[in-house]
């Protein structure tokens, strides 16, 4: 390869144009096919995109989004954020003693493997299929990540950093609030992060059998009644549901563990 | 931006710690006092009908009607069908996922141009499909395995292209100098590199693979644990229906113990496995 003649240093701005590029070019291709391939071969199952389209945005902008997508999210935040309370509540307090949680080690190995559809018909029973039934078992399902990992993360505090504390005779409030918690939320976070794809699968599955409103019942009822091109939309619905609230946790993250982060690029580049 | 950062790779790469067996038996019984323990907590909430009973069975019942299930051969079908679709989905995403996401780690241009999509494709939940896959495939395993593909293929995906830009470029270097061959190479410096990665996003993708298999069988119909449960539900047999709960927390927990005694018995030279936690 022959380095190019002269001095020649890109600018700062083209290189950012050129790395929107490419990292555009490939979706851009990807709906482009999409939208010719089915406009040229429609099939019954597979309608063209521009109706698909068209669809989403005459249900989707705003009246539905109103009666069937907000239920969902409700319900999926408030499920979330019980399962975040409980789970990092009790996992800061197994994570601190050992003996503990060594002894309920297989008990919630156990319960936390039952694979959260398989309790769905249990409180359908129990709760009906209202929104108490959908929160309670988004609550369960992302409980067990969250409370797993913030029990590693709790157990693996700096020995050293606890053996100050303690020295110091640092209340627990204090121990709590400076040492513990933010030494442990990395690894709350990355529970938290599974937990929440956890979460919108059970908030579809429970829509999905359920059958008074929500996304999950709009594309199933949808798909039983054959009308493809609503379930289409509905579907698309979802993947853009789940691209936000993904972004959303990932710039939450980025805010709270900026420090982190900081952390420990400076230490690799010390490293070097 | 030469690293893509994988959402799984920083915490998923320890193995979850093992609590010290401190006490050795003592340990044991105290383990397995507590688990009695719950098991008594649940007779006595539905005995005192604490909980209502139409809804919840007693431990007795269902672990009698496990039991009895446990001799029938149509209870190792179901338990096959579930497998099955498990297995088959599994084994499609990693021969798929993991060459795939080598080369594309291996290439800034493919990485970079890929990022966006597969973080897209990632987020989009997988039962969203279900209802197109319901139609185009009906209650089958193929319906069942697609559904699994769809939900693992991307996990396994982001960690394979993650591991293939961690490989340390002294050792690349290395491998160049020395002129190793390609089969050396990809013996001696690609696997070792990368099976670290892979095998944490099997383990994700482990979990995952299960509650997909379940749900493709308990909503979508396709023979296995999720429509037996189902079935049991619809004709109000509830200690049959325990017992297919149980049966799915056990295959859980195995498949659990299962990756992770692999993953101890393959990379027993990683860090992540040498090193013993602390306790």
């Amino acid at each position: 390869m022959v380095a190019p003649f002269g001095p020649h240093r890109p600018t700062r701005l083209s290189r950012r144009i050129r790395a929107v590029f490419v990292e555009a070019w490939l979706p851009i291709v990807l709906v482009a096919l999409w939208w010719v391939l089915s406009a040229r071969f429609p099939s019954t199952y597979s309608p063209p995109l521009q109706e698909i389209l068209r669809l989403f945005r005459e249900l989707w902008l705003f009246e539905h989004a109103r009666t069937d997508l907000l239920p969902s999210v409700v319900n999926l935040v408030l499920g979330y954020t019980l399962a975040l309370a409980a789970g990092v509540g009790l996992g800061t307090w197994l994570g601190l003693s050992p003996r503990l949680s060594r002894v309920l080690w297989p008990t919630l190995e156990f319960v936390r493997a039952i694979p959260g559809v398989a309790i769905l018909p249990v409180f359908i029973i129990l709760l009906g299929v209202g929104p108490t039934m959908k929160v309670t078992l988004i609550a369960v399902g992302a409980f067990w990540p969250i409370l797993l990992n913030t029990i590693d993360g709790v157990r693996s505090v700096e020995p050293t950093l606890r053996d100050v504390a303690a020295s110091f005779r640092i209340p627990l409030k204090h121990r709590l609030l400076h040492i513990v918690l933010p030494a442990a939320s990395p690894q709350i976070f990355s529970g938290a992060r599974i937990s929440l794809s956890v979460a919108v699968i059970l908030i579809v599955v429970s829509e999905m059998v359920g059958a008074n409103g929500g996304i999950g019942y709009f594309v199933r009822s949808a798909e039983r009644s054959f009308a493809i091109p609503e379930m289409w939309s509905g579907i698309i619905v979802l993947g853009l549901l789940g691209y936000v609230l993904n972004t959303l946790f990932r710039l939450l993250e980025a805010r709270v563990l900026a420090w982190h982060h900081g952390m420990t690029t400076r230490t690799q580049r010390d490293g070097r | 931006m030469t690293s893509r950062a994988s959402p799984f790779a920083r915490a998923g790469l320890a193995l979850p710690q093992k609590p010290r067996r401190a006490g050795g038996l003592r340990g044991l019984i105290e383990q397995a006092g507590v688990a009695l323990a719950c098991l008594l907590a649940w007779h006595l909430l539905v005995a005192w009908q604490w909980v209502p009973s139409s809804g919840v069975s007693a431990p007795g019942p269902a672990l009698a009607r496990w039991g009895e299930l446990l001799l029938t051969s149509a209870y190792w079908q179901v338990l096959g069908h579930t497998l099955g679709g498990w297995f088959i989905g599994m084994a499609i995403s990693v021969l798929v996922a993991v060459p795939l996401g080598v080369a594309i780690g291996l290439s800034r241009f493919l990485s970079d141009s890929t990022r966006f999509t597969i973080d897209f494709l990632r987020t989009v939940p997988p039962v969203a499909l279900l209802p197109v896959v319901l139609l185009l495939l009906g209650p089958t395993l193929t319906m069942k395995v697609t559904l699994i593909v769809v939900g693992t293929l991307w996990p396994m995906l982001i960690q394979s292209i993650y591991a293939a830009s961690q490989i340390d470029p002294v050792l690349r270097d290395a491998a160049q100098s020395f002129r190793l061959s390609r089969s050396h190479r990809i013996r001696f410096l690609l696997l070792p590199s990368v099976a670290p990665f892979v095998a944490t996003g099997l383990r994700i993708a482990a979990t995952v693979s299960l509650l997909l298999s379940v749900t493709g069988e308990y909503i979508g119909g396709a023979p296995g644990l999720g429509a037996a449960l189902g079935s049991a539900e619809l004709a109000g047999n509830l200690p049959e229906m325990y017992a297919y709960i149980l049966t799915a927390a056990t295959l859980g927990v195995a498949i659990n113990i299962g990756f992770i005694v692999l993953q101890r018995q393959l990379l027993w030279w990683h860090p992540s496995v040498r090193i013993a936690p602390r306790g």
